[in-house]
């Protein structure tokens, strides 16, 4: 009796994975924005908008003034680390208001379903239930639509969304010393676990600091992702799920190549690192 | 009239509504305190505090600080944090946790007016089902010992206790809601009272600030002072009421 593994050379993905840089996949980061200007991300960053309210409904705008937290620039270097090549697109729906925080993350995510972004990272999320359904639409459209979406789980182990729905790929957070190492947990709401304990990451004002929580996790694997999609860049959620289903075992699997502990530094590349750790 | 024309006996059951019913918030204050000092210890850190939103909705403030260096506490609760530009404030609006290490400049108002500079932040929400109450912040290691990071095991410790606090912070608000309830009840007494005088000839008139401010009615508001702006001015126009003047809005600045 054949199984998935047998169907699919995983040593074979991995090499596309290894050898994947980003290039031609467009990633929206819904976040607290973008310090675009940041050494670290050495122009990657295309657009940086933020949904905004007027009046009882909200609107996009371009903004210059990044990352006033520090979150979503974090996020972009770690994406940015792993996918050199990927674009990167901020929309701020965290910050600037701290009203109407859901309907932001509604709105952004609605404008990066329609503007037909490849992966959508979104490192953040919300346990309130008022709005499930109307965020479930638009996961659920973006499933149908090909555009990956990557959310981070809560950190307290509670039920928040979107990282609950079954159509998007949510992340949970461990220590890997390997940044493109990951596990599988089938059958589970967060069914990816990743590298996101004290990760090296870019911080607003050319600076670097240490990044603990799921929110860390997330961008690892939108990296990874966006390594996949640009080799394949036909595949679509199911496929990509599939194929890190397929590639659950690859932290094992690099361990068992020899891998040494790669750490995660500002000043190497995460290919040479991934080489080294390969060799 | 002048505050000492009034009766002994009623300053004295005012004072005492007011001095010991009134400030039983303080009481859970101190527990909270005691909550987060312990939790500190569990921590192994330097710092910990309590933050919650301010009236205003825009910013974050320190309830409740505590500190391994004596002092620092009192100057911390003096202290504000943006919403929308603060780490804190980030997990305030999104319930998800982070840590950070090696901030530098993180938090330059704070460490400014305390002279300390954070190493290392770990800043978890303080969730009650699904509202998100405030933010529990862990800061540092004690001092002499080396600012190694905040471990998961710390991190998970970090989110039971901030499970307690959001019993607690929870309880503290019902407990101001009775403060207000009470404060309110008082002043209903004390207006009976007066108009019991009036019959008998003796008003009690809130002439000049001297008396306003000796009276048991202004301690009772002064109690207030954690309320939003709404609750003092619903208290401030309570006391209007009573007093028959229309300078509560200038009682209600001095709170």
């Amino acid at each position: 009796m054949f199984n998935i593994d047998d169907l699919i050379d995983t040593s074979r993905v991995w090499e596309h994975v290894r050898h994947g840089t980003g290039k031609g996949v467009r990633v929206a980061i819904l976040d607290t924005g973008v310090e675009a200007t940041h050494p670290a991300l050495e122009g990657s960053v295309v657009s940086c908008h933020e949904v905004a309210p007027q009046g009882r409904t909200f609107t996009y705008r371009p903004v210059s003034d990044g990352d006033l937290v520090g979150h979503g620039t974090a996020c972009a270097g770690i994406i940015h680390q792993l996918a050199p090549e990927a674009e990167l697109h901020s929309m701020r729906v965290i910050g600037r208001s701290s009203s109407g925080t859901v309907e932001q993350l509604i709105h952004g995510l609605r404008w990066a379903i329609r503007e037909g972004f490849d992966l959508v990272n979104l490192s953040l999320g919300t346990v309130q239930k008022q709005q499930v359904s109307v965020l479930q639409e638009l996961v659920d459209e973006a499933y149908f639509k090909g555009t990956i979406l990557i959310a981070a789980a809560n950190n307290s182990r509670q039920v928040s969304y979107p990282a609950q729905f079954a159509s998007l790929i949510a992340v949970d957070n461990q220590s890997f010393k390997d940044p493109l190492s990951f596990h599988f947990r089938a059958g589970q709401p967060v069914e990816i676990v990743a590298n996101g304990i004290y990760v090296y990451a870019p911080s607003p004002g050319g600076k670097y600091r240490w990044f603990t929580g799921t929110s860390f996790a997330c961008p690892h694997i939108t990296g990874l992702v966006a390594r996949v999609r640009s080799v394949f860049p036909k595949l679509t959620p199911f496929q990509i799920k599939t194929l890190m289903w397929c590639l659950r075992s690859n932290r094992d699997g690099l361990q068992e190549r020899g891998a040494g502990e790669v750490a995660l530094e500002p000043e190497a590349s995460v290919d040479a690192a991934i080489r080294q750790s390969a060799s | 009239m002048k505050a000492d024309t009034f009766p002994p006996e009623w300053s004295d059951l005012l004072e005492l509504m007011t001095d010991r019913f009134g400030r039983l918030s303080d009481h859970v204050l101190d527990n909270l305190e005691a909550l987060l000092d312990q939790g500190r210890r569990v921590m192994n850190c330097a710092e910990a505090a309590l933050m919650v939103p301010e009236p205003d909705g825009d910013h974050l403030k320190f309830l409740v600080s505590v500190n391994s260096r004596p002092g620092i506490a009192e100057i911390v609760k003096q202290c504000r944090v943006p919403i929308d530009r603060s780490i804190a404030g980030c997990v305030f609006t999104t319930g998800q946790m982070i840590a950070v290490a090696n901030p530098e400049d993180f938090y330059p108002e704070v460490d400014q007016k305390t002279g300390l500079s954070t190493n290392i932040y770990l800043a978890t929400p303080v969730l009650d089902r699904e509202e998100i109450l405030g933010v529990a912040t862990f800061v540092n290691r004690p001092d002499g010992q080396p600012a190694e990071p905040f471990g998961p095991a710390e991190i998970a410790w970090s989110s039971r206790l901030t499970d307690l606090a959001a019993a607690g912070l929870r309880y503290y608000s019902r407990v101001c809601v009775q403060e207000r309830l009470l404060a309110a009840d008082v002043l209903a007494a004390a207006e009976r009272f007066a108009d019991m005088d009036s019959e008998h000839g003796s008003t009690p008139q809130f002439e000049d600030r001297d008396l306003l401010d000796s009276a048991p009615l202004a301690r009772a508001m002064l109690a207030l002072e954690r309320l939003s702006d709404n609750d003092q001015d619903l208290a401030a126009d309570l006391l209007a009421v009573l007093s028959s003047r229309g300078g509560a809005r200038g009682v209600r600045s001095e709170i």
